[in-house]
């Protein structure tokens, strides 16, 4: 599994491994039952701590994207635990604030921003 | 941390060459496999600290410990250790097999391999005489001793001194990796804070021969942020949420480089926050090492702005 991590971001390492592998669930690139390198292999790969790797591992397990099974290795979860409607909400609130806020810094205005979140789905379904 | 987790611990380490006070209560603790990096400009007292953990110096007061042991007098506990330090130099016509075979015996853990095979891969020959190396190949070969010695705390100045950009990462990755394979510990004084950033665990900023910071690098990379803060703020609304590490006054806004006092807090805004964003190591370092500005000169300055509008 390749991650590139960016080390003078001030973005946490752990918080890197934890978004790369999500995206690459998101992406269908890793499928459920899917076994994820073991906490050394990724560590070795990554030159990063292994604390890193677990403390990473175990927030996709507390996020229930993850299966960390004692002795076994780390699995990406079947059904993924939806959050609450109102979890949910509030999340994606503050993205789409995030995202709105950057598209005025561009000169970008709502219409395209909706077409680009469409064009996004579509290349994230297609890799599916 | 319990006793028998601590590699490294120095309690009030003090050390004045002729009255001048180099380093000053100096209490640290490392645990197992940390990469410990101290920063700080030149003559802060890194190398006054290393000689100190190492043996090679009597602390005026106070005392350095390894697994427990009083590192003045050198303990038997030495023999785990491996530095590469300031200045070292083996006499001259040595070869760099003999440089190998003193750590061999000082060590049985000694991997002739893996040397041999850090050595070759720099295009040095184990025959070649130490005189004959360039700058960056005797830096490489003394690394190499050490991390070939199996030793489990290495004690390193400046390691990246001479090397270029590729072999310093190697070094890197090596530390890194003797530290998840082995549980080595690194105690790593540089000034190139982009290797540092890279490889450490916990950071140590010495200034004026004091401890100004230690800190996993990881919590300094969730809790420290630079926020911009309508101009009027005055530090009292931040301080119990985040220490301000260094703040200034610039057109119409306070931007100050604070760090939260705990990860949760980090989720709350300031009142009119403007924005915030992460900071690099390499800032934050800077952050530290300005100096703080009493609050009233920095309301001077601020009404200074104001007025120049």
């Amino acid at each position: 599994m390749h991650i590139s991590l960016n080390h003078h971001s001030g973005d946490p390492l752990y918080r890197q491994v934890v978004e790369a592998i999500r995206l690459r669930i998101a992406k269908g690139e890793v499928e459920a039952g899917e076994q994820l390198p073991s906490i050394r292999d990724l560590a070795a790969q990554l030159q990063i701590n292994s604390r890193t790797v677990v403390k990473a591992y175990e927030e996709l397990d507390r996020a229930g994207l993850v299966v960390m099974q004692q002795g076994r290795g780390v699995f990406v979860a079947s059904n993924r635990a939806a959050l609450p409607a109102n979890e949910r909400r509030k999340r994606l609130h503050e993205l789409a604030v995030k995202l709105l806020v950057e598209a005025t810094q561009v000169g970008s205005n709502l219409d395209e921003v909706i077409e680009i979140i469409h064009d996004t789905a579509n290349e994230l379904e297609t890799k599916k | 941390m319990t006793e028998s987790n601590i590699v490294m611990e120095t309690i009030d380490l003090t050390r004045d060459f002729g009255g001048k006070v180099v380093l000053e209560d100096v209490s640290l603790t490392v645990g197992p496999g940390e990469i410990l990096a101290l920063l700080g400009p030149n003559g802060v007292g890194k190398s006054t600290l290393l000689k100190l953990i190492s043996g090679m110096l009597m602390p005026s007061r106070g005392e350095a410990r390894l697994w427990g042991e009083s590192s003045w007098p050198p303990s038997a506990e030495m023999y785990r250790v491996a530095c590469v330090l300031d200045g070292m130099s083996p006499p001259y016509g040595t070869r760099v097999s003999e440089i190998m075979s003193l750590k061999s015996c000082v060590s049985h853990r000694f991997d002739w391999k893996l040397a041999t095979s850090l050595c070759e891969q720099h295009q040095i020959s184990t025959a070649s005489r130490w005189q004959t190396l360039s700058k960056g190949q005797k830096r490489w070969t003394l690394l190499v001793a050490a991390l070939a010695s199996g030793a489990d705390l290495l004690v390193l100045d400046e390691p990246a001194d001479g090397l270029d950009v590729a072999t310093r990462r190697e070094l890197y990755g090596l530390l890194r990796e003797q530290s998840n394979d082995r549980g080595v510990t690194s105690i790593v004084a540089s000034h190139i804070i982009a290797d540092v950033e890279r490889v450490a665990d916990d950071v140590v900023i010495l200034a004026n021969g004091r401890v100004r910071l230690h800190s996993p690098l990881e919590q300094l990379r969730d809790e420290v942020f630079e926020v911009e803060l309508p101009i009027e703020t005055d530090h009292s609304v931040i301080t119990p949420m985040a220490e301000v590490i260094f703040s200034r006054r610039a057109n119409d806004a306070l931007i100050a480089v604070i760090r939260f006092r705990s990860l949760h807090l980090a989720e709350q805004e300031f009142p009119g926050e403007i924005s915030r964003h992460r900071v690099s190591l390499e800032d934050l370092y800077l952050a530290y090492r300005q100096p703080q500005q009493p609050p009233a000169q920095a309301e001077q300055q601020g009404l200074a702005n104001e007025r120049s509008h």
